[in-house]
Parts: C-alpha cells; sequence; structure tokens
C-alpha cells in the first residue's frame, strides 16, 4: 500500500486519522476473514491541489463504511456464538433432566435394576461433562480472541 | 451358539444397517459367534465379513443358533430362512404402504411393499419371539395376528451425533449469513412428503420477511419424482433457496443439523424417524407434522403439529426463530428425550430379549464412558 504523503497540517491530521481507521480495519478483518483488507492505495496528495481535502475525505467516509460492515460481521458472529453456548448449555441441561428423572424413579424400582440404573447414570454423567467442555471451550476461545483485540487496541493508542 | 443377521441388504450408513450392525458389534464384543447375512445381490454394498443366504443355510444353523430377521421392505429370501430350524426372531421395521407410491404413479414400487406387507401376515407363525421399533409398528404386528412384541428403538450414533467437531464453524458461518437454516433428512420418496417441506420453506420466507435456506439430504429412489420436486421449488419461485443433497457423507448430515435453525418434518409415514434422534442429539430444534410413529419417537420433546395444515407448521418454525426461550426449552426437553434413546438404554432392551441365550451381559464398560 502507498503511504500518504500529506503536506499541509490539515491533510496531515486526516490522513492520520485515515490510516488509524485502517489499521483498525486490517486487525478486524484479520480475525475475521482471510488475509488483510482488501483497501484501495491511498492517492498522493497534491498540496496545491484544491481537492486533496475532499479525496482524503472520500476516502476515509468509505473506510467507515467498511468498517461499519466489519462491526455488523463481528456482531453477528457474537450473536450465532453465543446463539451456540446457549444451545450447549439447553442440551447439557436436558441431560440433567434426564438424570433427575432417571432418579426419581429408581425408588419404584426392585433392587436387582439398581445397577443397571448406575450404568445409564455413569453414561449420562459422562454425556453432560462432554456438553460442559465443548461449552466451555467456546467461551474460552471467545475470551482469547476478545482478550487479543483489546491488548491490540491498548497498544495501537499508546503508539 | 450363533447369531444370525439378517436382512436383504445391510448398508451401514441407513438406519437399518447401522442398527443391525451395531448390536452384531456388541455381542462379538461379548464373545458370541455373530455373522451379518445379506441377500446375494446385496454383497457388493455390504459390510466386510457379511454371508449370503446361500452361506447360511450352508452353515446349517441348529436350534441352538439364533437368526435375527429384520423385515422392511419386499424379502425374496423369507420362505426359505423360516424353514431352517434355528431360533428366529423378527425385528419389524415397518413398509411404506403402497397408496403413497401409487398416488405418484410409482406403481412397481407400490406393488412391493404391498406384497411385503402381505408377507408380514404369512410370516406371523414363524417367530420365537418378535421385536418391533416402536408401539406404532408393535400395533401392526398385533393387527396381522403376531404375538405380543417387544418394543426396543433402533439403534443411532449417539457418540457420532453427539460430537460436535468442525460445527463451531459451520454453525457460526451459516448464522452469518443472516438466513432462516432448515433442514430435513430422508428418502425423497413421497410419503415423507419433501414436496410440504419446500412449500413451508416458501412460506417460512413469506412470513418471517428474511431469506430462508432449506437443505434436503436424501437418496432418490425414484428419479421422476425428485424432478418434480425440484420443479416444485422453481414454481414456487425458492429454487435458489433450496439445497437438494443427495447420498452426503454423514458429516454433512451433522453439520447441517448442528447449524439449522429446524428440523422440519412433514412425513406422513414413518415406522420410527432416526432423523428426529439425530436432530435431538445434535441440538436442533424440531418442528413436525404429528403422524404415524413420528409422535411417538419425538414424546414429549418437539413441537409437534397436530393439525395438517402446512401453514401452521410453518408458523411454528417462524415462532422458533423468534422466540429464543422457546428455542432454548425445546433443545433441552429434546436433548432429555435423546437420552431415552441413548445406546446404553438401547442395548439393555436388548439384553432383556437376547438374555437367555447370552453368558455375559452385553452392556460393557466401554458403552458407559
Amino acid at each position: 500500500m502507498t503511504e500518504a504523503t500529506p503536506t499541509t497540517l490539515d491533510d496531515d491530521r486526516i490522513a492520520s486519522a485515515a490510516q488509524r481507521v485502517i489499521d483498525r480495519f486490517q486487525l478486524r478483518q484479520g480475525s475475521v476473514a482471510d488475509g488483510p483488507i482488501g483497501t484501495k492505495s491511498a492517492p498522493a496528495l497534491n498540496a496545491d491541489d484544491p481537492h486533496s481535502l475532499r479525496l482524503a475525505l472520500d476516502g476515509m467516509a468509505e473506510a467507515l463504511v467498511r468498517m461499519e460492515q466489519l462491526q455488523a460481521a463481528r456482531d453477528q458472529a457474537f450473536t450465532a456464538a453465543l446463539e451456540r453456548m446457549e444451545r450447549m448449555l439447553a442440551k447439557a441441561e436436558g441431560r440433567i433432566d434426564a438424570v433427575s428423572d432417571e432418579l426419581a424413579a429408581v425408588g419404584a424400582r426392585p433392587a436387582m435394576v439398581l445397577d443397571g440404573v448406575r450404568e445409564s447414570q455413569e453414561a449420562m454423567l459422562s454425556a453432560a461433562k462432554a456438553e460442559f467442555t465443548a461449552m466451555f471451550d467456546l467461551t474460552r476461545s471467545l475470551l482469547d480472541e476478545a482478550r487479543h483485540l483489546h491488548g491490540d487496541a491498548v497498544r495501537k493508542a499508546g503508539d | 451358539m450363533r447369531v444370525f443377521h439378517y436382512s436383504p441388504a445391510i448398508v451401514a450408513r441407513d438406519a437399518v444397517g447401522f442398527s443391525l450392525t451395531f448390536l452384531h458389534r456388541a455381542l462379538l464384543r461379548v464373545g458370541v459367534s455373530s455373522f451379518l447375512v445379506c441377500g446375494e445381490d446385496s454383497l457388493a454394498a455390504a459390510p466386510a465379513f457379511t454371508r449370503t443366504v446361500a452361506d447360511l443355510i450352508a452353515l446349517q444353523p441348529d436350534p441352538d443358533d439364533v437368526l435375527i430377521f429384520h423385515h422392511a421392505f419386499f424379502d425374496a429370501n423369507a420362505s426359505r430362512l423360516l424353514e431352517l430350524s434355528c431360533r428366529k426372531i423378527m425385528v419389524y421395521h415397518n413398509i411404506t404402504p403402497g397408496y403413497f407410491f401409487r398416488r405418484f404413479d410409482q406403481i412397481w414400487l407400490a406393488d412391493v411393499c404391498d406384497q411385503a406387507r402381505a408377507m408380514l401376515g404369512e410370516m406371523r407363525h414363524g417367530f420365537d419371539a418378535v421385536v418391533a421399533d416402536s408401539a406404532y409398528n408393535a400395533q401392526e404386528l398385533t393387527d396381522v395376528g403376531y404375538p405380543a412384541s417387544v418394543v426396543i428403538p433402533v439403534f443411532y450414533d449417539e457418540h457420532f451425533y453427539r460430537d460436535r467437531a468442525g460445527d463451531n464453524e459451520a454453525f457460526l458461518e451459516r448464522h452469518m449469513a443472516g438466513a432462516i437454516n432448515l433442514a430435513f433428512i430422508g428418502r425423497y420418496v413421497p410419503n415423507k412428503r419433501p414436496d410440504n417441506v419446500i412449500r413451508i420453506a416458501a412460506l417460512v420466507k413469506r412470513m418471517a420477511g428474511k431469506p430462508v435456506r432449506l437443505r434436503l439430504h436424501g437418496k432418490v429412489w425414484e428419479r421422476g419424482y425428485y424432478l418434480s420436486l425440484r420443479r416444485l421449488s422453481e414454481d414456487l419461485g425458492i429454487e435458489q433457496d433450496v439445497v437438494f443433497e443427495v447420498n452426503q457423507p454423514r458429516e454433512a448430515l451433522r453439520t447441517s443439523l448442528a447449524s439449522a435453525d429446524a428440523f422440519v418434518s412433514a412425513s406422513e409415514h414413518e415406522g420410527f424417524m432416526v432423523p428426529l434422534v439425530e436432530a435431538f442429539a445434535v441440538g436442533c430444534p424440531v418442528v413436525a407434522m404429528a403422524s404415524s410413529a413420528v409422535t411417538e419417537t419425538c414424546g414429549p420433546a418437539g413441537l409437534l403439529v397436530r393439525d395438517a395444515d402446512i401453514e401452521h407448521v410453518a408458523a411454528r418454525v417462524v415462532m422458533v426463530h423468534e422466540d429464543q426461550d422457546l428455542r432454548m426449552a425445546l433443545i433441552r426437553a429434546q436433548s432429555a428425550r435423546a437420552a431415552f434413546f441413548s445406546t446404553i438404554a438401547t442395548l439393555r432392551k436388548w439384553e432383556g430379549v437376547l438374555a437367555p441365550f447370552l453368558e455375559q451381559p452385553l452392556v460393557t464398560h466401554a458403552h458407559r464412558i
């Protein structure tokens, strides 16, 4: 990507702001899609050109639209991830319901079948553990991603 | 004692094939001499080491041996097998009545199904024990003169459908696309009413005002009927929204279920309907028309529509999509219901039937983890 070469104070500020926006885009894009964001090359602005400011603003507006799209995609990803976790939780609750039902039925059964009940509950316990493990793994990966984004944002702000 | 599991065709990927192969392996694991047996014509598609009917007859089963005879379609070998001197257990998976096919001019298929149902009555005195997948199937047997059946559901691949490997990514990808994802799994045959599932998808699209993506997974039995479904999706203007999948690997089925907003069934005739249980295990909300054994398999789970009106089904699909509390309550009830069909529960039921022949329990530690 060609760097903008601002020659006036206003253009310098605008170009820097636009560059920060682009950097943030690339950071976000890199975490949700393959490869960096495909932004077009920033034009080398001529200080004598009265349209320089307009060009820079156009570029920034375009970048902002793209940023909004990426933000929307991120929101959808988080919403979908939350739905996935809620489904896992509901499934795990269902399995616990099944164990509870079986426990309630134990009292009514003869002693001979208690071994069978125990086996069944061991199997259900294994299944419930598997459900929770998957849910926790997904939560951890989401937390790791959020931590990574936060760390990058803090680092960028300090630059 | 030897146990022979017979079906005219054994395909490990279909419901009957998976179930009988699973029981066969469970018996092998506890040291029983167990064999798979199929018709000569179907040997190429059967699992390794499957024997043919000719092999079985050559092995000369004696009265100590057990033949587990699976009945789900017309069977030209039935009379030869019933003459064997071993003990025999019938496992009835139901046969689609011919009229479902006749009304779509699938005359050959209709006649074969009707012959198979007629054969059922003729064989009623040939078995020492009778097993049915569902109470619905058991009632059909009783109606043609069989003794009381033991109801044992088919095995489904519980561990596979509970495993989420790769599903998270597909789930996020499909949900982020913004469409309402619907799925149905079942052969492209008239009794399963895939045509109504397509109509429901079109209605959901209009009712919810959102894009819809319907994924139909199945095998083609009759090309003309399959093509009529594609034409229907064009007539309804949703040909871009319906994906017809044929003979896909089961990983694709699991992904489709895991990422769907609802599994939608409009089937009018089922002896059990394994995909319902698979949807329960995966955590996919089920919206289904109440019919035949569908009601029984769903039990207290799934959103059953008793009114045979596709608009009502579509409205419930939209509700499930929009109401998160309803969706999660459904998934929770379905997960509890899936436990009823767990491998260990089904094995224990088989243990009850086979106990007189077994020296050790069928349920081993491997089934508990």
